[in-house]
């Protein structure tokens, strides 16, 4: 494992007088793979959008690579760094699958033409979208729109990914394709984080698992032991055949 | 349409011609934001007037030359469109569209009260001709449609064109993609504004006259119908939209004046409904369409050829 790259520091975020996190603290190494599961309403997500900066935390500390990004807007984040990719995908779904990266190397690498189409194809054949990049991304099916959703995401050049439910409307076949993808990724190089709700697939990816209920972590460790733990046996108690089945 | 003078000695024709052209530029500004980034503007009249009135008073007090005074036009009516840009970027969709919708309204008043300078519903008149012939009006006014519609597709299709479309798809998207999505916005206001001003300065010095008809919700009819009639997002639909719409507007205007706006908001509905995405870009497309057809049954270049 590499050297620390995020430290979350007694995060908090209240919506109204709901915490919807509270006083979350964390660390992810370099070129990790992390898993964050939790029921529905646990604060996953709004852990997520703390830390790309499309909310902002009450209290506590975000540091990535010893800056504090708290305060830092969404398009500064990606670039120093940290990539996202939504629950509901949300490609441009107008414009062509090229289209599509090409934006992100836009926001990161400005506008030189030749440079941004060395890019985008390196970008494409990775994530096999190559033969497609023409097609407008509304015309594909959903697999590649995932694919499509991921290379925008990778296009930034980050250290840090965080993936939000890449596996959800997938069929097997489709997931395999998506987690090998995955894999590749962290063996370029970068870190993983990664939010699903389909266990059996998250603990193929992860050997480190994260447990959220109602804004807390409640667990974090190796992901097999994790589930030995009481209170994560409690709230998964209804996913325990799920758990067993991976 | 170049040689239109030299077929037609006719004044009002050329006139008229000549307006189409102006007109042709102040959607063809209208499109590059409300159409590629999807802030419908609907106070875009104002910086057409802001544009207009800037230069009429730069070339009544300080008898600046037609042509410096459009450019100046432009800029004066750019550079407030980045002041109102700060405040209305914050808003989407419909608060966006109405708080855009205040701005003409605002301008028509501050012309009253400061009536000795705005001259009001009267306006301002004695304004500079662009030339003394009719003929050369047309040729400088047809060079600057052609000239901003170039320009202004340039953009649409560089890099910059594509952040405007990724915009108006999904702005959330476009943040976490790294884009400083309030940059290109603040970038589609100052074009949109630069070129409806210097349109609305050209304006004037074509008819010596600013007037609160730049403001006019009638105006404002027009150019919507004109956008929808060429087709959003297309640029060169709506600059081709733009003659025919005037010629029907000037035509209705002599024929049935009272009924005018309300042929136009009826036309506007009903393209809403039945053809969304314009007439002249299905007009476009469906002739690429049969060309493409017609290049592929010959064979031809693009064509896969049977062996």
């Amino acid at each position: 494992m590499g050297e620390k790259i995020l430290e979350v520091k007694n995060l908090t975020k209240y919506f109204g007088q709901l915490a919807a996190v509270k006083n979350i603290s964390f660390e992810i190494d370099a070129e990790e793979i992390i898993g964050v599961i939790g029921p529905n309403g646990s604060g996953k997500t709004t852990l997520l959008n703390l830390i790309t900066g499309f909310l902002r935390p009450e209290d506590g500390s975000i540091k990535f690579k010893n800056i504090n990004i708290v305060g830092y807007k969404p398009h500064q984040i990606v670039k120093i760094g940290i990539a996202r990719t939504f629950q509901h995908i949300r490609p441009f779904r107008t414009l062509t699958v090229e289209e599509n990266i090409k934006v992100a190397l836009i926001g990161i690498f400005g506008g030189s033409e030749m440079k941004l189409k060395c890019e985008i194809d390196k970008v494409l054949k990775f994530m096999e979208l190559y033969e497609k990049r023409q097609l407008p991304v509304g015309s594909l099916p959903y697999i590649d729109q995932k694919k499509v959703e991921i290379a925008r995401a990778i296009a930034t050049k980050p250290c840090l990914l965080f993936l939000d439910e890449p596996f959800s409307g997938l069929s097997p076949c489709e997931i395999a394709i998506i987690r090998e993808s995955l894999l590749a990724l962290n063996r370029e190089g970068i870190t993983l984080t990664i939010i699903e709700h389909k266990l059996q697939e998250i603990m193929r990816l992860v050997k480190r698992l994260m447990v959220l209920d109602q804004g807390k972590i409640i667990a974090d460790g190796n992901s097999i032991e994790i589930f030995k733990n009481e209170k994560v046996a409690e709230v998964f108690s209804g996913m325990g055949s799920i758990v067993a089945g991976g | 349409m170049p040689l239109v003078p030299a077929i037609s000695e006719n004044p009002s024709y050329l006139i008229l011609l000549t307006v189409a052209n102006i007109y042709a530029v102040f959607t063809v500004s209208f499109d590059i934001l409300s159409g590629y980034t999807g802030y419908v503007n609907m106070g875009y009249t104002f910086l057409i007037a802001v544009g207009g009135y800037s230069a009429a008073l730069l070339n009544i007090h300080c008898h600046v030359s037609p042509f410096l005074d459009i450019i100046v036009g432009g800029i004066v009516s750019a550079v407030t469109s980045m002041l109102l840009a700060l405040p209305s970027l914050r808003l989407k969709g419909p608060y966006f569209a109405i708080l855009s919708f205040i701005y003409p309204l605002i301008f028509e008043k501050i012309t009253k009260i400061f009536y000795p300078i705005f001259r009001g519903e009267d306006g301002l008149a004695g304004i500079t001709s662009l030339t003394e012939s009719l003929v050369t009006n047309y040729y400088l006014t047809l060079f600057f449609a052609v000239t901003s519609t170039f320009l202004i597709t340039m953009c649409s299709n560089s890099y910059i064109g594509t952040i405007f479309k990724a915009i108006r798809e999904d702005e959330t998207a476009c943040e976490a993609s790294g884009v400083n999505i309030t940059l290109y916005k603040f970038t589609a206001f100052t074009i949109s504004a630069f070129f409806a001003g210097a349109a609305g300065a050209t304006y004037g010095h074509i008819f010596t006259l600013v007037s609160l008809d730049l403001v006019s919700l009638s105006l404002l009819v027009t150019l919507l119908t004109t956008w929808i009639v060429g087709g959003i997002g297309t640029l060169i639909g709506p600059a081709a939209a733009a003659y025919v719409m005037y010629m029907l507007d000037e035509q209705l205007r002599r024929i049935m004046p009272e009924m005018r706006t309300s042929i136009f908001c009826l036309v506007l509905i009903f393209l809403i409904l039945l053809e969304p995405q314009g007439v002249f870009n299905r007009i476009f497309s469906d002739f690429k369409k049969y060309l493409r057809q017609g290049i592929n049954k010959e064979g031809g270049h693009f064509g896969r050829k049977d062996t």
